[in-house]
C-alpha cells in the first residue's frame, strides 16, 4: 500500500478519534463512572475499535462506538468498577448549584456532581434510555436500535426515568429551599 | 417514532446542569494516547487487510493479527513507554486491553459491519501475551514489518509522516507530557517553552492540536490574554469540530474585551 494511503488511513482513524473519543468518554461518565474508569474503558474501547473500522459503515462510527460503549459499561458494572456509589452518593450533601444565579461563574464541577449523582440513583435500565435520549440527544429509534429494543419499551423507560429524574431534582430544589 | 420535548428545552435547571457536563472532557492526555492508538491501529489495520486480499483465510489472517498486535511497537500506547530493544524491528504493545473492551467491540450490531479480517483474535489475546515478547511471533512479524518499511529498522506503527520515527514519535510526546505537566503545575513558562519547542520542530505533528490550546491556556493563565484571544479566534475557525472546541471556546469567554 502507498504510503500516502497509509498516511490517510492514519488520518481517518486520527479523525475518528477526534470527533468521538470525547463524547464517548462522555458517555460512560454519564452512566456512571469515575474519570479514570471512564479513562481506562475509553482506551481499551478504542484500542479494540480502531481496528475494527474498516469495517463500519461510514456514518455508523458513532453508533458503533456507543454501541460498545454500553457492553463495556454492563461488564464492568459486574465487576463492581462502578466509581460513585449510590448510597454515598445519596449521603452526601451537594452544595446547591441551582439557584446560583448569583454567581457568574457556575461551578461546573459541583453542577456535574449533582448531574450524576440524580443519574446514579434511577433505575439502570432507565438509566441508559433516560441518559441516551435526554443528554446525547439520540432519537428513540436510535436507542431502540442501539439497546435492541422495541420502540414501545424505550417510550415507557424514558417515561419513568423522567418521572423518577424529575421529582428526585424537585426533592433537591425543596431541600435546598427549606435549608435557605 | 418522536419522543417527548427534551428536558433541557422544559427545565433551565437541568439544561444546566447537562451544560455543566457536556463541558467536561477527558484530559489531553487521554486523547494523546488514543491518537497513539489510532496510529497504531492504521498499520495493523493495513497490514490485516494486506494479508484478507491476498489469502482470504480468517484463521491465518487471525494468527498474523495476533504477531503482529503482540510484537508491533507503538511509542506510546498506554503508558507510552517504549521499548529499549536495539536494533529490533518489533516492539512490545504495552496497551492493557480489558476482555471487557474486546467483548464489547466483538458484540458491536453486526449489521453494521461488513465482513473482515479476524482482528478479534488480536482482541482476544490474552494481556500477557501482549506485554512479554513472543519470540516465534515477534520472528514473524518483524520479518512482516521489515518487508514493509525499507530502513528495516522503524516499526512501520509510528510512520506518522514519512520522515518521522519511533523516536521522534516519543519526543512528539515527552514535549505534550511536558506542556501538559507545566501547565498543570501553573508554570505558564515552562509550558510555552516546551509548546515553542514542538513547534519548532514538529509543526504539523500528531499533537499539533493539543499543543494549540495549551499554548491558549498558558497564554491565558500568564497575563497574555490578547494573545491567548486571537490564537483562540484562530483555533475555532481552523478546527470548529475539535473536541477542544468547547473548551477553547469556554476559555475564550473568559477573556476581558
Amino acid at each position: 500500500m502507498p504510503t500516502s494511503d497509509k498516511l490517510d488511513r492514519t488520518e481517518q482513524l486520527r479523525a475518528i478519534v477526534r470527533e468521538h473519543f470525547a463524547d464517548v468518554w462522555r458517555f460512560l461518565r454519564r452512566l456512571g463512572f469515575e474519570r479514570d474508569v471512564a479513562d481506562d474503558a475509553a482506551q481499551d474501547l478504542f484500542f479494540v475499535a480502531l481496528r475494527r473500522m474498516d469495517a463500519i459503515t461510514p456514518g455508523c462510527e458513532r453508533a458503533f462506538l456507543f454501541g460498545a460503549a454500553l457492553r463495556i459499561a454492563a461488564r464492568l458494572k459486574r465487576k463492581d468498577a462502578r466509581e460513585l456509589p449510590v448510597e454515598r452518593a445519596i449521603e452526601e450533601d451537594v452544595p446547591d448549584v441551582l439557584s446560583a444565579t448569583l454567581e457568574q461563574r457556575l461551578d461546573e464541577e459541583r453542577a456535574r456532581q449533582l448531574l450524576y449523582r440524580l443519574l446514579s440513583e434511577l433505575e439502570e435500565r432507565f438509566r441508559v434510555v433516560f441518559v441516551m435520549y435526554e443528554l446525547e440527544g439520540m432519537t428513540m429509534l436510535e436507542i431502540s436500535e442501539l439497546l435492541e429494543i422495541p420502540p414501545g419499551t424505550v417510550a415507557s423507560r424514558l417515561r419513568s426515568a423522567r418521572d423518577d429524574f424529575q421529582a428526585r431534582l424537585a426533592r433537591h430544589r425543596a431541600r435546598h429551599e427549606e435549608s435557605t | 417514532m418522536k419522543g417527548p420535548s427534551r428536558l433541557i428545552h422544559e427545565d433551565p435547571d437541568f439544561a444546566r446542569l447537562v451544560a455543566a457536563s457536556t463541558r467536561e472532557e477527558p484530559s489531553s492526555d487521554q486523547i494523546a494516547k488514543a491518537l497513539s492508538t489510532a496510529s497504531s491501529a492504521a498499520v495493523a489495520s493495513r497490514w490485516s487487510l494486506a494479508w484478507g486480499s491476498g489469502l482470504g483465510r480468517q484463521l491465518t489472517i487471525g494468527l498474523a493479527a495476533i504477531g503482529l498486535a503482540t510484537v508491533i511497537g507503538v511509542a506510546t500506547t498506554r503508558g507510552g513507554e517504549a521499548s529499549k530493544e536495539a536494533g529490533a524491528t518489533a516492539h512490545v504493545i504495552s496497551a492493557p486491553l480489558a476482555p471487557a473492551a474486546a467483548e464489547a467491540v466483538r458484540e458491536a450490531p453486526l449489521q453494521e459491519m461488513a465482513p473482515t479480517v479476524s482482528v478479534d483474535a488480536l482482541a482476544d489475546a490474552p494481556l500477557a501475551d501482549r506485554t512479554a515478547p513472543k519470540p516465534a511471533a515477534a520472528r514473524t512479524a518483524a520479518s512482516a514489518v521489515s518487508k514493509e518499511t525499507p530502513s528495516g529498522g522503524a516499526p512501520a506503527a509510528t510512520s506518522l509522516q514519512p520522515s518521522s520515527s519511533r523516536g521522534t514519535f516519543s519526543e512528539e510526546l515527552a514535549l505534550v507530557s511536558a506542556a501538559r505537566a507545566a501547565l498543570e503545575n501553573g508554570d505558564a513558562a515552562a509550558c510555552l517553552r516546551a509548546v515553542d519547542g514542538y513547534d519548532g520542530r514538529f509543526r504539523s505533528g500528531t499533537f499539533a492540536q493539543e499543543m494549540s490550546v495549551m499554548r491558549i491556556e498558558a497564554l491565558a493563565a500568564s497575563g497574555e490574554q490578547s494573545r491567548a484571544r486571537t490564537l483562540a479566534e484562530h483555533f475555532l475557525e481552523a478546527n470548529p469540530k475539535s473536541p477542544y472546541a468547547g473548551r477553547v471556546r469556554s476559555l475564550s469567554e473568559r477573556f476581558p474585551n
